[in-house]
């Protein structure tokens, strides 16, 4: 329930933020931005960083604008403003509903997007929505700023392309305003993690199908929507998913009902985005 | 190493030199001396610790009182300057509490949502009570409690 001690600096900019990580040794800083993640986990003390920067009051990584060809969040927006924000709700449908689902209200008004994508965590439906809209990260050490896309960002074992020094100012979108997406998550409401989750977004002339819970980072299932593209029906693109997958065996499901659920919701899902028609 | 912290708590402002691990809810109840903010678990999913942080509904189990420097934290006593609020009353008519452990939590988030949207739906008040849990009444008396808590 209570922390092991630590440190505290509080920083109001992202160059001091990034400073204060390069100061310190691997691991021995943690970023503190909604909290969501990180306290509860130093609450069970499974981490102990000797350190703590706090980054909830830096002002000027928070911001939702549209600059006439991408939209872009600053890292630290919280969930519950991009969840009502009329900009997102109408040029990224698809993030605002994967935003409002997240957590409870009270994680909303803490929790950010910045956050959430630095956790790199595989059950996280936000990384999933970001992955499906092809979101560009822009990530910066106390030297130079970085794009990344998004399908790069998630890597394997270390967790993200995240380097110890640098904090995510923000994350770009292309718009997709009247273009087909879906969303959905099976989740027992008891358990704080869905099973599966899917999200599938058109653009232009493709189709983007992500997938949460199904691997050990989140992920596309590309063979799946290339399948779909060259103009495989549904339950033949979703039977492919077995090739981009690798769903885990534990305590929430086993990897074989994994599968079976998210084959069974992308055979439903899919139809919508081949012709292209509004979303329902 | 203390941290100065200056925390205003339904309108009083007070400064204070606290350990950085000192979580928000052991600050109201043991600083502050408001003890009707609870703690229900370990983890931050029971909600019966929820306050106002600047007006938004957050748990305070899974803030730091340092986070809270320089801002504003309202807390069930705080709801009401003078007496109970209408939907407080609709809760003791409606049995919306048992135990009353859960109770301070869930009217902090009911209070605030009802701010943005005083006439909430069935579905948008059971979509409210996510962040929270109750063991005692079975969730549709609250529910009840907060419906007709509105008419008043």
């Amino acid at each position: 329930m209570i922390p092991a001690s630590f440190s505290y600096v509080r920083v109001s900019s992202a160059l001091e933020a990034a400073v204060c990580l390069a100061d310190h040794t691997e691991g021995s800083a943690a970023l503190l931005a909604g909290g969501n993640t990180l306290l509860p986990m130093m609450k069970l003390r499974v981490i102990r960083p000797r350190v703590l920067v706090d980054i909830g009051c830096v002002k000027e990584l928070s911001y939702i604008i549209f600059d006439g060809d991408w939209v872009k969040i600053g890292s630290l927006t919280r969930l519950h403003e991009i969840e009502n924000s009329p900009l997102v709700r109408s040029r990224l449908p698809l993030l605002a509903e994967a935003a409002a689902n997240v957590g409870d209200i009270q994680v909303r008004n803490r929790a950010t997007l910045g956050g959430a994508l630095a956790t790199g965590d595989a059950a996280s439906d936000l990384c999933a929505v970001v992955l499906a809209l092809e979101g560009v990260l822009v990530a910066q050490d106390q030297v130079r700023a970085r794009q990344v896309s998004a399908g790069s960002f998630f890597e394997d074992e270390r967790g993200t392309l995240l380097e110890p020094a640098e904090i995510i100012r923000e994350i770009c979108f292309r718009p997709h305003d009247d273009e087909v997406w879906s969303f959905e998550r099976f989740q027992l409401q008891s358990r704080s993690q869905p099973i599966v989750g899917v999200a599938i977004q058109n653009s232009a002339n493709r189709v983007a199908v992500a997938l949460s819970c199904m691997g050990t980072t989140p992920l596309r299932a590309k063979r799946c929507e290339s399948a779909f593209q060259d103009g495989a029906s549904a339950a033949e693109s979703a039977h492919l998913i077995v090739h981009d997958v690798s769903p885990a065996d534990d305590f929430n499901a086993s990897a074989s009902y994994r599968l079976h659920l998210a084959r069974s919701m992308l055979q439903r899902l899919l139809p919508t985005h081949r012709t292209g028609s509004a979303k329902t | 190493m203390l941290e100065e912290v200056c925390i205003e708590v339904n309108g009083q402002r007070q400064t204070d030199m606290v350990e950085p691990r000192l979580l928000l809810v052991h600050y109201i109840r043991e600083e502050r001396r408001l003890t009707g903010t609870h703690i229900g678990c370990d983890t931050g999913h029971c909600g019966a610790c929820t306050v106002w942080l600047n007006g938004d509904a957050v748990k305070s189990c899974t803030i730091l009182a340092v986070q809270a420097h320089r801002m504003s934290v309202t807390t069930v006593e705080g709801l009401a300057s003078d007496g109970i609020t209408p939907v407080q009353e609709s809760f003791q008519q409606h049995h919306g509490l048992q135990c009353g452990f859960c109770t301070p939590g869930i009217l902090m988030t009911v209070h605030a949502f009802l701010h943005a949207n005083p006439h909430p739906s069935r579905e948008d008040i059971l979509r409210i009570l996510k962040g929270h849990l109750c063991r005692c009444t079975g969730y549709q008396s609250i529910v009840e409690s907060v419906e007709n808590g509105l008419s008043r």
